[in-house]
């Protein structure tokens, strides 16, 4: 019988580190057998969404972005010089891309402003919502209540340019491909905040962040927004919290070194998880 | 002591505003200003609220363009778009209360604020979604959760009490005299339930046209719990030039607005002659008035144009401003803009006409 390679890419931003050092092929007990899942991971630098994939050039042109088309050649089997690789003859195509959560886009305390070609963080409000669907996770009657329609709005305002960039990929991408939404918040902010404060040590005011309840709303919120992004673009989309997150919800904390990014235990976890999602989902399509 | 003085006719010492030939008649139309002397002066730095029906969202905004505070109390999360703040209804008004068509609904908002009045009526439940009775129509859908509803409405009552402790000026303009009242307490709803927004039922909520002495009662009321919060504050009341979208009184809807802005210029006077530091604005005799031709009612004869609005506001910051506003707040009026042709017609929050304007396509 042959053996099937199950080849994926990962692509993605500093959560993808962690996968980064899984470049392994990969045979694991809940793998369909006879099928191997060879994973490639391509960091493509923090913030990294899917709406990086595709640029607008000044003319008015639309592309693939230079990052992402080099990813893409390395996919492809191609070096960056456009010469074959010994890794060109693979079978099936699966490219994932992993998003991020970026601090100022993710958290709403956060806002910053650019001064002359700096960053200037400003911490203007802390709010919260009711997320009827996790009646545990506690208002504080302190903050200023947002409806969640309206956060959730202005979510998907956000991810606008990701569902463009998307659903132009899906059009331009032979392959399959996926989306691995970002892991969860943590259950605490201190390493958050010392990372924080070492980038940007310069800030006058104290730092606020939102609290973790409130981060975690807000994840659910906006996984639930890329769920439905992924399913209207026909992508397939891999919701990482069955994984990574603890029983309240929060990003488990074996799985975190500085408050934020995926580590080494979870890049292995998440790609135990992608190639027995992948090759389950290889294997009923060739059925 | 001589009679010989005081034998002219005693009309014939009157200034020239007291004159129709002098002050309408002869006058260019757009120069109009029905007003002789405000009691007070804004600055500014004075903090203005505002309240009323749609007509006060003009207000609202030429204040902010002018340069002048608006008083915002309950302006969510900065960092919203503008239109999605608008959807949600923050900064329309000075708290997300909506709509305030009656002085009933003014007196009880104020009362609900202070502690004083609880009313009886629950939320609405409307599918997966929760309405709060007092601002249906405050965001779109309604509310995603009771726990939501509830939550809100005491942040929005928060806020309203804020305000009426904090602002230096209130700004209301007065719609209706008709309006739906909860039987079991006399809470009054701002529409009429059934339409747009949760169940009518004639054992529950019966309609109500407030009478003179009731609006008068209800004014006076509502600037009391004001002055009690803020002993200080100065008010303007305006009518709404805005006609009636339906009537339920059983007259023809020309009769039933007459009937309607009639009692509330007259309540709006009476409180500015009875309150110190209150007055009247004219806004409704600017637009209404046969001076201009109807030419500050938009096609259907009912929404106010740029033009008007821009006459309006030009008069408002004249007698009311201490210190001149930002241009765009107040453009000239020119005389070739009192044309039926070419009217620009500015958007307002309408919770009245969202509502009853269904009802009549249904009809």
């Amino acid at each position: 019988m042959t053996q099937e390679i199950v080849s994926i890419l990962v692509f993605g931003d500093s959560h993808t580190q962690g996968i980064a050092a899984q470049n392994f092929e990969f045979v694991g007990p809940d793998m369909p057998r006879p099928m191997t899942a060879m994973i490639k991971s391509f960091f493509a630098g923090a913030g990294f969404i899917a709406m990086d994939s595709v640029v607008t050039y000044p003319d008015g042109r639309s592309g693939l972005s230079p990052m992402f088309e080099l990813g893409l050649r390395h996919w492809s089997g191609l070096d960056w010089r456009g010469n074959p690789t010994t890794e060109g003859a693979l079978v099936h195509k699966h490219l994932v891309l992993s998003l991020g959560t970026s601090l100022s886009d993710y958290d709403p305390a956060l806002d910053y402003e650019d001064r002359s070609g700096g960053m200037r963080y400003i911490f203007p409000h802390d709010i919260d919502f009711v997320l009827d669907a996790r009646p545990d996770l506690p208002v504080n009657p302190s903050n200023t209540l947002i409806p969640v329609a309206l956060i959730r709005e202005m979510y998907i305002a956000i991810l606008a340019p990701f569902r463009q960039g998307l659903s132009a990929l899906a059009e331009e991408y032979a392959g399959r491909i996926w989306i691995l939404g970002s892991p969860p918040p943590a259950e605490s902010n201190d390493a958050k905040l010392r990372k924080f404060n070492s980038i940007f040590p310069d800030i006058s005011e104290p730092v606020r962040l939102s609290s973790p309840t409130v981060l975690l709303k807000v994840w659910l919120l906006v996984n639930q927004c890329v769920r439905d992004i992924c399913a209207e673009t026909g992508v397939q989309f891999i919701d990482c919290s069955p994984i990574a997150g603890d029983a309240r919800g929060f990003f488990r904390s074996e799985f975190i070194n500085d408050g934020v990014h995926g580590n080494v235990r979870y890049g292995k976890a998440i790609a135990q998880h992608l190639a027995t999602t992948i090759g389950k989902a290889e294997l009923k399509r060739q059925r | 002591m001589s009679t010989s003085s005081h034998v002219g006719c005693p009309y014939s010492t009157l200034p020239d505003h007291a004159y129709w030939r002098k002050a309408v008649a002869e006058v260019a139309p757009e120069i109009i200003a029905p007003i002789v002397a405000a009691p007070f002066k804004i600055a500014r730095t004075d903090q203005v609220a505002t309240a009323g029906s749609c007509f006060a969202q003009h207000l609202a905004k030429r204040l902010q363009a002018g340069g002048f505070s608006y008083f915002v109390a309950e302006s969510g999360y900065p960092r919203m778009a503008e239109d999605l703040a608008v959807k949600y209804n923050y900064g329309v008004f000075s708290a997300r209360f909506g709509n305030i068509y009656t002085a009933r609904q003014l007196r009880q908002l104020f009362a609900r604020a202070l502690g004083e009045f609880v009313p009886a009526e629950p939320l609405w439940q409307d599918g997966a979604y929760w309405r709060d009775p007092f601002r249906p129509m405050i965001q779109p859908h309604g509310f995603e959760s009771r726990q939501e509803a509830e939550l809100d409405r005491a942040q929005h009552l928060d806020a309203v009490r804020g305000m009426m402790e904090s602002l230096d000026v209130f700004i209301f303009t007065l719609g209706l005299t008709e309006s739906w009242v909860c039987r079991a307490d006399g809470a009054v709803l701002p529409m009429c339930p059934g339409c747009g927004a949760g169940t009518f039922d004639p054992e529950k909520y019966e309609f109500r046209n407030f009478e003179v002495e009731e609006v008068i009662d209800d004014l006076r009321a509502a600037l009391e719990q004001l002055r009690r919060a803020n002993p200080s504050c100065r008010v303007i009341f305006t009518v709404s030039p805005v006609p009636l979208v339906a009537t339920y009184s059983g007259n023809h809807v020309l009769s039933a607005t007459t009937y309607s802005k009639s009692v509330l210029r007259v309540a709006a006077d009476r409180m500015a002659r009875e309150f110190g530091n209150c007055s009247y604005f004219p806004s409704y005799e600017i637009i209404t008035g046969a001076f201009n031709g109807g030419t500050y009612f938009a096609d259907d004869l009912r929404n106010v144009t740029e033009a008007g609005v821009d006459h309006v506001m030009n008069m408002f910051f004249r007698h009311f401003a201490a210190e001149p506003p930002n241009q765009a707040a107040a453009p000239s009026v020119p005389t070739q803009r009192l044309t039926r042709r070419g009217r620009n017609v500015l958007e307002v929050v309408c919770d009245e006409y969202a509502s009853l304007n269904a009802a009549e396509q249904q009809a």
